[in-house]
């Protein structure tokens, strides 16, 4: 199999606003290697999160292609969506809005194992036991099943989430900004976990996020964006130590760093 | 699965029981339920309780005010039918025209504005010009139409509230769906490959309870209301059945020579509505998840 | 005298699961003309703070210690004079500066109803001292601008107009709690460079809050870290950033060092945030600390100097390990 597990090209998305359509990408593309991680950068309106949308099928572009191990996203029928979701999901930026707030942890980690499955369903054990097994991936203590989204904290709701992705055992994995909504010592601890997740699953992960911190530490390639298109691309070492574009060099000045004084 | 409320902290509790809590907290709410539980089992129980039948005329007792010693607590009307029996029979019926008709509204409503809602697009734009095409048909002039055609008949009664009720719930329900189809939660499951029937009955319809339960327990006293309106105007229920409407419309006729007939299917009926109200509003605090965190 | 007294500043709410505490014991001072940096993450109580200082706590909230601004107790002082204090010498800039602005009314009305509220101009002069303030905070063409609407800005515009509104009757304090939380991070820099300059300029005060300790620093003379209701350390920002006392701080400055460069694994705090509802006895931080003491759980660490040879920098710490040496 190719190496590239995803293969964006020539994508244009627009939303009509009133007084006139507002172009939200246009001319995007790039390819994500099998086992990397691909972080796209971007301030508001840079449409990165558009990307990220369209890269999962949630939204259709008027222009371009999205191909997901060398098929095209099709959304159409039962069979492909259910082809789709064993091999790309998503965590999303609001980690207590992405669990359903009237189900138990159990079951929304439950539900990719079912919705999968289709008519086959699997036995009541075999899920228990995949389910603990996702809990404890994530690093969560196992009497967290029976709670409810509102009873955890936002870091434990990020777990949750990443667990669901994951419990279809995907290549490839996007993140929209998964870090952004959570304090600072609880974004150093999801990052971390996604680093590991990737080496011990072999994931390919498309990274998004507003700042160039947390990108350092995750990246292996690195597109900015900007007003809705490529700005600079490239491996991350090397855009984060010599940028190019102004657009990057302003990003990289801006960013607070602690000033001793 | 299930989060007792002992085992709190290993069971987990779920926002509807803390919700329920919080209505338990809430005296007027919890007044009226009690309240109205006492209405239901005595207007349920009434053919038991009451001493006479609600039909039974005794012209020689015409017009007989309460007494105890008499037997007619609530007295008699003019045909000698004994004031309590009739107005437990009328409860029956009021409620029931509540119960169903906001079960009508509450099935097709919730159903096409969540489909609506979910859908969007075409279909919603189908679906709501559809409701709208209903709301434009005056409703007196509906009803009046259907009794003319097919003569009173009290089941025409229920279809004619729900047919009109529906399309409120519809609207909300709508209203909800749009606002929670964005939220990532739903986006997820589209992800996952659930379809769209899994996910408006699993995710978009449980969160919309909420709003739903509120806005029926509003809607029955809403909808009672209706039908004592068209009691009154004489397009109700008809002779021998009756309602606390057309008990109230009679009252009125001889209020001033027999008050007791217009007071008491009145405070029944006032009692009924305000209890729905306080229940209606104490669910709406008690669901409201920001009101256990005023101030951050 | 210093410009403001903070002393035992509790502030808590009662629930249906009792009363608990968001900020507790917290004391301090700013002197004219100064600035304090105050880092905590959700939950910290930093915010609560800042309400509490400005009177626009809700009202279910109980409040107990003393804040004092010229001397004068402003805790339990009439909401009339509070209304007069805020107009002022306390202003605020808050988060979100669309939410804080009036849709309906152009921002120059918008500064110009403050002036002649407070300082009693007429409505030429306020429309003129608007466009000056405008002017100072940087938004171009002041006079063509200040007749537009508040959604007519970007959102680094709008923050600008709401320190020229905060800065308009000249206050002598500044609370700006994450001023630049919700703006992106190249109008972030400028927003910052901004409020140090005109503050300076303006002589006012300037208490700064963020979750982001890298903000505050090279932005405020001192620093306070705070965390589950608390304060953990407070000094003078160099040295509270370089010779971090605190397990706390110290672990937050790894953290964040580590974010910005460096390979492998990044540093963490293990652990959650503490639940409000279900404190932790002791210091509230001791679940999460890599130099926990037996009795950290049990007694709550009193706030103490930290002293040091030859040090007359006033650098005062939460923690019993600082008690032990």
């Amino acid at each position: 199999m190719s190496a590239v597990v995803l293969k964006v090209a020539d994508l244009r998305v627009s939303y009509r606003r009133s007084g006139g359509s507002f172009l939200a990408l246009e001319g995007v593309g790039f390819e994500l290697i099998r086992g990397q991680t691909l972080a796209v950068v971007g301030e508001s309106g840079s449409g990165k999160s558009t990307l990220a949308y369209a890269c999962a099928g949630l939204l259709t572009p008027e222009q371009g292609s999205v191909e997901l191990l060398g098929r095209p996203l099709a959304r159409q029928r039962a069979k492909d969506l259910r082809w789709q979701a064993q091999h790309l999901q998503m965590v999303f930026q609001d980690p207590v809005s992405s669990l359903n707030p009237r189900q138990t942890i159990a079951k929304s980690l439950a539900e990719p194992l079912l919705s999968v499955a289709g008519n086959a369903r699997p036995a009541a054990a075999e899920i228990s036991k995949r389910l603990a097994e996702l809990i404890a991936q994530v690093g969560l203590r196992q009497d967290i099943a029976n709670r409810y989204p509102h009873e955890l904290s936002g870091g434990q709701c990020q777990r949750v989430a990443i667990a669901r992705a994951l419990a279809n055992r995907p290549e490839v994995l996007i993140c929209d900004e998964p870090v952004s909504a959570l304090d600072i010592s609880v974004q150093a601890q999801v990052i971390n976990l996604l680093l590991e997740l990737q080496q011990k699953l072999a994931l390919s992960i498309l990274f998004i996020a507003h700042d160039l911190g947390v990108v350092r530490r995750i990246a292996d390639q690195l597109i900015v964006m900007h007003q809705g298109k490529i700005v600079e691309r490239g491996p991350a070492r090397q855009i984060l130590s010599e940028p190019q574009h102004p657009y990057t060099q302003n990003l990289l000045a801006s960013e607070a760093k602690l000033d001793f004084g | 699965m299930n989060g007792g409320g002992i085992n709190a902290t290993v069971g987990g509790r779920s926002l509807w029981q803390n919700a329920g809590e919080r209505l338990r907290r809430n005296k007027a709410a919890m007044f009226s339920l009690w309240l109205l539980l006492v209405f239901v089992v005595l207007v349920v129980a009434g053919p038991w309780l009451a001493q006479h039948d609600y039909t039974q005329t005794n012209l020689s007792l015409g017009s007989t005010a309460p007494s105890l010693a008499g037997g007619h607590w609530f007295g008699t009307d003019a045909l000698g039918r004994d004031v309590l029996a009739r107005t437990l029979a009328g409860g029956r019926i009021s409620l029931l025209v509540g119960l169903v008709a906001t079960l009508v509204s509450l099935l097709i409503g919730v159903f096409w504005g969540a489909v609506a809602g979910y859908c969007g697009g075409r279909v919603d734009a189908l679906m709501m010009r559809f409701v709208d095409l209903l709301y434009a048909m005056p409703f007196m002039f509906f009803v009046i139409l259907l009794m003319v055609v097919f003569g009173r008949n009290i089941l025409l009664i229920f279809v004619a509230i729900g047919a009109i009720n529906w399309l409120d719930m519809a609207r909300i329900v709508r209203g909800q769906t749009i606002s929670l189809r964005h939220r990532e939660f739903i986006q997820a499951a589209t992800l996952m490959g659930a379809g769209t029937l899994t996910i408006i009955v699993r995710h978009v319809i449980p969160n919309l309870l909420g709003v739903v339960v509120v806005y029926v327990t509003l809607t029955i006293p809403q909808v009672m209301l209706v039908e004592s309106f068209l009691s009154y105007l004489g397009l109700g229920v008809q002779e021998p059945f009756t309602s606390w409407g057309a008990l109230v419309n009679q009252g009125a006729l001889e209020m001033e020579t027999a008050p007791w007939l217009l007071g008491f299917p009145a405070l029944f009926l006032a009692g009924t509505l305000f209890c729905f109200n306080f229940i209606g509003d104490g669910l709406r605090d008690a669901l409201d998840v920001k009101s256990d965190e005023d101030g951050w | 005298m210093s410009l403001l007294e903070v002393s035992q500043l509790k502030v808590s709410y009662p629930t249906r699961d009792g009363v608990f505490d968001v900020v507790r014991d917290l004391s301090f001072e700013l002197d004219e003309a100064d600035s304090l940096g105050i880092a905590g993450e959700s939950g910290s109580g930093k915010s609560q703070t800042a309400l509490a200082i400005m009177g626009l706590l809700p009202a279910n909230a109980q409040v107990g210690g003393s804040i004092r601004l010229d001397g004068q107790e402003l805790i339990g002082e009439s909401e009339r004079v509070l209304d007069r204090l805020r107009g002022k010498s306390l202003a605020m800039v808050f988060q979100d500066p669309m939410s804080a602005l009036n849709p309906y009314m152009t921002v120059g009305r918008q500064i110009g109803e403050v002036l002649e509220l407070h300082q009693g101009m007429s409505a030429n002069e306020a429309a003129k001292r608007s466009c000056e303030l405008l002017q100072m905070t940087g938004i171009d063409e002041p006079g063509r601008r200040s007749k537009a609407y508040p959604h007519q800005f970007s959102g680094g515009q709008r923050q600008r107009i709401l320190i020229a509104m905060a800065l308009a009757c000249g206050p002598r304090l500044l609370i700006a709690d994450e001023p630049t939380t919700a703006l992106d991070v190249t109008v972030q820099k400028k927003i910052l460079e901004l409020l140090r300059s005109l503050c300076k300029e303006t002589g006012t005060a300037l208490i700064l809050i963020s979750h982001d300790l890298a903000v505050l620093s090279g932005m405020c003379r001192n620093l306070m870290i705070m965390y589950g209701g608390r304060e953990m350390e407070r000094g003078p920002s160099q040295r509270v950033l370089l010779q971090p006392t605190h397990p706390y701080t110290a672990a937050l400055l790894r953290t964040l060092e580590d974010l910005h460069g460096g390979a492998g694994a990044l540093a963490v705090i293990p652990g959650e945030p503490p639940d409000l509802r279900n404190p932790p006895g002791g210091c509230p931080f001791h679940p999460r600390c890599s130099e926990v003491l037996p009795h950290c759980s049990k007694e709550i660490p009193r706030t103490r100097p930290v002293r040091r040879i030859g040090d007359k920098q006033s650098h005062w710490v939460a923690c019993h390990l600082e008690q032990e040496q």
